[in-house]
């Protein structure tokens, strides 16, 4: 019984070093997913709504203002496409682990190209609010001896957020994956007796990984990706506001 | 086995690819989410704007409708007021003309009577004492004539209470 | 032999690592304690309160995810690192 706990697979490598992986064609097709999902929810809205599709769409659509007007203010409201897609996007590669796919979240270079994307997002919002000299100023206080303490804090933000999506999705698969081995290997041992294939049979693997796989893939999962996007938009409104 | 990545490890196209399909999937939400579904909810709060201002229209509208009928309403009631308090000044003066009227035809009437009965009364009293003065002539000289003429005596009684009678 | 002592080493101190995983464990169990007792005076604010309960989780739970990381690079990482130097 080999257990393997290793990173995506390379599916094949362009020239340029460029390495198309699980982590890629799962991404494709979640955005596919996504877009399919998005127009068939919206291809024919009326004022006055006749379908669920419509009303599910416009909740969603609501929900997400509502909670950026709640966190980060009326200001921000252009906000809200991003944090829905970064909110879709976490929630379908944290549960693309559900229907065999490789999850995408669970590769460190996707959850670390996001949270650039958030980190340069909180920095231009810094940037815009307080100028660039009003950042770097921002940087040298209280006294000019912490500056280096708060560049390190800078840039923790985007490594903790990728890390902490990452570390999550990827702990529930390494967990699912050492508890399902572990299981074979008990199940082999109980059997061992039983001969020719009857010995095979996973008696123990059929229950309980799917119990943990509600916790890790459902519930974490949907739990990880509001967490990413409450904190991106607490990071964004806290830069916003002039210290 | 096929050939993986390292479970932790960094490549620099892996990330920029991550980067650039959540940008991609960005454009995507917004225009195939965001839009249509921003349309509708405008168009919507628009149509609640109209019916709202459309309801507002109409409760000024009413109110003014209101306010005419109330205006015409008063004014209605001032004219049949006034109407009234003329009709009843008119009738009141009439009423006290026509009243004056008689008790100045009565008056009148009495006044004439009286005259008439004062005349009457004259005339009555004049021609009694005419009638008197000319008996007592008629009755004085029949006194004479019976002591000359006894047999005309009778005859001359008869004439005068005959006479008498006539002028009675 | 120089193998199978860098792989224990590398096992033992990612086992050391995950040590880390108590802090976050008493701090998130403390700050979802106060969030019920928080709850209980004023059920009106539930909502409220979960949200920036589940915010401040995330938080402390950083360090407890820096460890793991730790922990999977000492496992998965560092034993090649290691054996390439020799």
């Amino acid at each position: 019984m080999e257990v393997s706990i290793t990173g995506a697979r390379v599916l094949f490598r362009l020239p340029l070093g460029i390495t198309i992986t699980e982590t890629q064609v799962s991404m494709w097709i979640i955005m596919l997913v996504i877009g399919l999902l998005c127009k068939w929810l919206t291809h024919d809205l009326k004022v006055k709504p006749t379908s669920r599709r419509q009303v599910v769409a416009e909740t969603i659509v609501n929900t997400i203002n509502n909670l950026l007007n709640d966190v980060m203010g009326v200001r921000f409201k252009d906000f809200a496409p991003f944090v829905a897609t970064l909110f879709a996007f976490v929630v379908f590669s944290n549960l693309s682990g559900l229907f065999g796919l490789f999850s995408p979240t669970a590769d460190l270079n996707t959850t670390l190209g996001w949270a650039i994307v958030v980190f340069i997002m909180i920095l231009s919002t810094n940037i815009k609010t307080n100028g660039v000299g009003g950042y770097l100023k921002g940087l040298t206080e209280p006294v000019v001896f912490f500056t280096p303490l708060n560049v390190i804090g800078e840039f923790a933000t985007p490594v903790s957020m990728a890390m902490r999506l990452f570390g999550n999705v990827l702990s529930g698969s390494v967990i699912s994956t050492l508890l399902y081995a572990g299981l074979a290997t008990l199940s082999s041992f109980v059997l061992q007796k039983l001969p020719g294939f009857l010995a095979n049979i996973p008696i123990f693997q059929l229950g309980i990984p799917a119990i943990l796989s509600i916790y890790f893939d459902v519930f974490s999962g949907v739990l990880q990706a509001f967490i990413f996007i409450m904190l991106t938009m607490a990071y964004v409104s806290n830069a916003a506001s002039s210290e | 086995m096929a050939e993986t990545l390292e479970l932790l490890s960094i490549d620099f196209w892996q990330t920029l690819m991550a980067i650039g399909n959540l940008i991609i999937l960005y454009f995507i939400v917004k225009k195939f989410l965001y839009k249509p579904v921003n349309e509708i909810l405008e168009s919507r709060a628009k149509e609640v704007d109209d019916i709202y201002s459309e309801a507002e229209n109409m409760r000024k509208e009413a109110r003014t409708y209101k306010e005419t009928y109330e205006d015409k309403l008063n004014k209605v009631k001032n004219e049949t007021d006034q109407m009234i308090k003329k009709a009843t000044e008119s009738a009141k003066l009439r009423s006290e003309e026509i009243l004056n009227e008689a008790i100045a035809e009565a008056d009148n009437e009495r006044r004439k009577a009286e005259n008439d009965i004062y005349l009457a009364k004259k005339k009555a009293m004049e021609d009694l004492s005419t009638k008197v003065s000319s008996m007592v002539v008629e009755l004085s000289k029949q006194i004479v004539q019976k002591e000359i003429d006894l047999d005309a005596h009778q005859k001359l009684i008869d004439s005068a209470i005959d006479k008498l009678g006539e002028s009675v | 032999m120089d193998k199978a002592l860098i792989l224990m080493g590398c096992a033992i101190g990612a086992g050391i690592s995950m040590l880390g995983g108590i802090g976050p464990g008493i701090g998130e169990g403390y700050a979802v304690g106060k969030a019920c007792e928080a709850i209980g005076r004023q059920p009106e604010s539930k909502s409220d309160v979960t949200s920036t309960m589940l915010l401040g989780c995330a938080v402390a739970e950083t360090t407890g995810i820096y460890s793991l990381i730790i922990g999977l690079l000492l496992i998965f990482v560092a034993p090649g690192i290691f054996m390439g130097y020799m």
